[in-house]
């Protein structure tokens, strides 16, 4: 039974360098690279640039990254921070745009209702309070150092990822985090510093 | 204490949207704007950036894929002769008389023979009619064969100024009509088989029958053929490995680029003086040849000049004794990767990339030939003179 799960299951699991390279000459291939990442991309697009724009900025950076298949680095396996990367720039020309987003949530923070479980609730209340100062926040940073700070937060990259999707050296990364993170935290008040 | 990344991811949860999956719309235009676009690599516009995303796809399967064998006696059957045997100019030599010319020559008395053609009378909004035979070789991935397709009759109409929609009518099976968008207001379709579904980019226009971008001026011309050259860098895969998947790709010379950028001139722009600039700057290209016995894709022989790079002979032919030029091949030549640097993808932001799905062409198969029948100036797309 093992062995026929696995061949079940076995039918789509080249890696994404290996279903890109074959996309070259088979171009239908590359939609396996949009059903594996789609949601992803959607998810960090839509939390940035908002629901009115998502569906473009996704759209036009699997287009970008299907263009642009063939300069793809082979020894990467994963297509992850290369597609965060195309995603990235595919949002800088909307970037007055997701600031004006986050601004606008920081005169709106208190309008949040809260609902659900108690224990989510308390969270949510906890996150919900620190909404504006972090929306302020976010709204005020250098763009290099958002595009960091919410790689990391919100789009899950390890460093190394983030400094291949943007093309940076790693210590870029380290020295953008840092400085975002110390505005961040002086937006909450300095009462959220540390490492997690 | 949370952390500010902790107290951050969950601001970030709560603009999350709640549906996991992007609208289908989404996957549908993606899905949609990764169609091919059809071939005619030739007549794509130079679009800095855009050339190898839609190239690598299409052409790459097209008109590069190409490679593969000739069915011998097809081309052969109009060829009224067999094409010129690998080596076959070497043996030109035969009847003693004055020593036949070289490269260069063959060149200059083809741009004298340019200079001497008068040109006609064409209105900006006019369009350049050109008659032309194709012949090219396409492997079918599925089949997993190569089949030529010709000699088909094409017909080609060109705005004369570069900024009306052309047109290309292939015989065949059904005809097959492909529009070409012209660069109107400096605005251009990104593809060139659907213009209406595509996003426009910034174009300059490329008249076929005016000076234009490209120089009248042999020396201006070569210069402009090399920085072409240089910004669009061209790969060619060296076969396929056990996969199916190109092995790997070499880069094409400049000197080599340069050529094949002559032939795209030659065939996109028809202005004599143009023509003949395009000849005497590919006279002074490192490496041309010339080669005698040339059989062009409507069957007329002639005399070639030549450039061979990763397993293609590129040849310009010429009639050989009036010099007038007859029209472009491509055949496949011998190709020795070991001494070429290959890399295993073309890694670069720009450029082309002709992907060969089957075996590299064997020397002397056909790869792609196109001749020239005549030109002629019509008021419209479509129309014959």
């Amino acid at each position: 039974m093992a062995a026929v799960t696995q061949t079940a299951t076995g039918v789509d699991v080249d890696t994404d360098a290996v279903v890109i390279r074959a996309s070259l000459v088979d171009s239908d291939r590359f939609a396996v690279i949009y059903d594996r990442y789609a949601a992803m991309l959607y998810r960090y697009a839509y939390q940035r640039v908002g629901p009115e724009i998502a569906d473009d900025v996704v759209a036009e950076a699997f287009l970008a990254a299907f263009r642009g298949r063939a300069s793809y680095d082979l020894d990467r396996q994963d297509a992850r921070p290369w597609l965060f990367g195309i995603l990235t720039r595919e949002m800088a020309t909307h970037r007055r745009r997701e600031q004006a987003r986050y601004r606008a949530m920081a005169r709106s923070a208190h309008d949040i209702v809260q609902d659900g479980p108690a224990d989510q609730v308390a969270a949510r209340v906890a996150a919900g309070a620190a909404r504006g100062p972090l929306a302020a926040a976010l709204a005020g940073l250098a763009p290099g150092d958002r595009d960091v700070l919410l790689l990391v937060a919100w789009g899950q990259l390890s460093y190394d990822e983030v400094a291949d999707a943007l093309n940076i050296p790693q210590g870029t990364v380290g020295s953008r985090l840092n400085r975002a993170r110390r505005k961040v935290r002086q937006a909450l008040g300095d009462d959220h510093g540390g490492t997690r | 204490m949370r952390s500010d990344l902790s107290v951050l991811e969950e601001f970030g949860a709560s603009l999350a949207p709640a549906q996991d999956q992007p609208p289908a719309e989404v996957r549908h235009r993606v899905m949609n704007g990764m169609r091919l676009p059809v071939r005619r690599q030739r007549l794509l516009s130079r679009l800095s950036g855009v050339r190898l995303a839609w190239r690598i796809g299409a052409p790459a399967v097209a008109a590069a894929a190409v490679t593969a064998a000739l069915v011998a006696g097809q081309l052969s059957d109009i060829a009224g002769g067999k094409p010129a045997p690998p080596g076959g100019a070497a043996r030109a030599g035969a009847v003693p008389q004055a020593p036949p010319p070289g490269a260069e020559q063959v060149l200059l008395l083809a741009a004298q023979h340019a200079a001497a053609s008068p040109a006609m009378d064409a209105g900006p909004n006019q369009f350049l009619f050109i008659d032309s035979v194709e012949v090219e070789s396409r492997f079918d991935r599925k089949g997993g064969g190569t089949t030529v397709s010709g000699p088909l009759r094409t017909r080609t109409w060109l705005s004369v100024d570069g900024t009306r929609d052309g047109l290309v009518i292939q015989d065949g099976g059904s005809p097959a009509r492909t529009h070409l968008d012209g660069c109107t207001n400096g605005r251009q379709a990104q593809t060139i088989d659907r213009p209406e579904s595509t996003p426009e980019v910034a174009c300059t226009p490329e008249p076929a029958y005016r000076p234009g971008r490209v120089p009248t001026d042999a020396a201006r011309l070569l210069a402009y053929v090399y920085a072409v050259a240089a910004a669009e860098p061209t790969w060619v895969s060296i076969g396929p490995g056990p996969d199916g998947l190109p092995r790997g790709y070499v880069r094409l010379s400049a000197d080599q680029r340069a050529f094949v950028e002559i032939a795209e001139i030659l065939y996109k722009n028809h202005l004599p003086a143009v023509q003949e600039a395009a000849f005497r700057a590919a006279g002074r290209i490192a490496g041309v040849q010339v080669r005698r016995n040339v059989t062009d894709a409507a069957g007329r022989v002639g005399v070639a000049v030549t450039r061979t790079e990763a397993g293609a002979r590129e040849e310009l032919v010429f009639d050989a004794t009036s010099y007038r030029y007859l029209g472009h091949n491509i055949i496949g030549a011998e190709f020795d990767p070991r001494g070429a640097t290959v890399v295993r993808s073309p890694n670069s932001d720009k450029g082309t990339a002709q992907i060969r799905l089957g075996p590299n062409p064997k020397p002397g198969e056909v790869i792609y030939e196109s001749a020239l029948l005549r030109i002629a100036i019509v008021d419209k797309a479509g129309l014959r003179p």
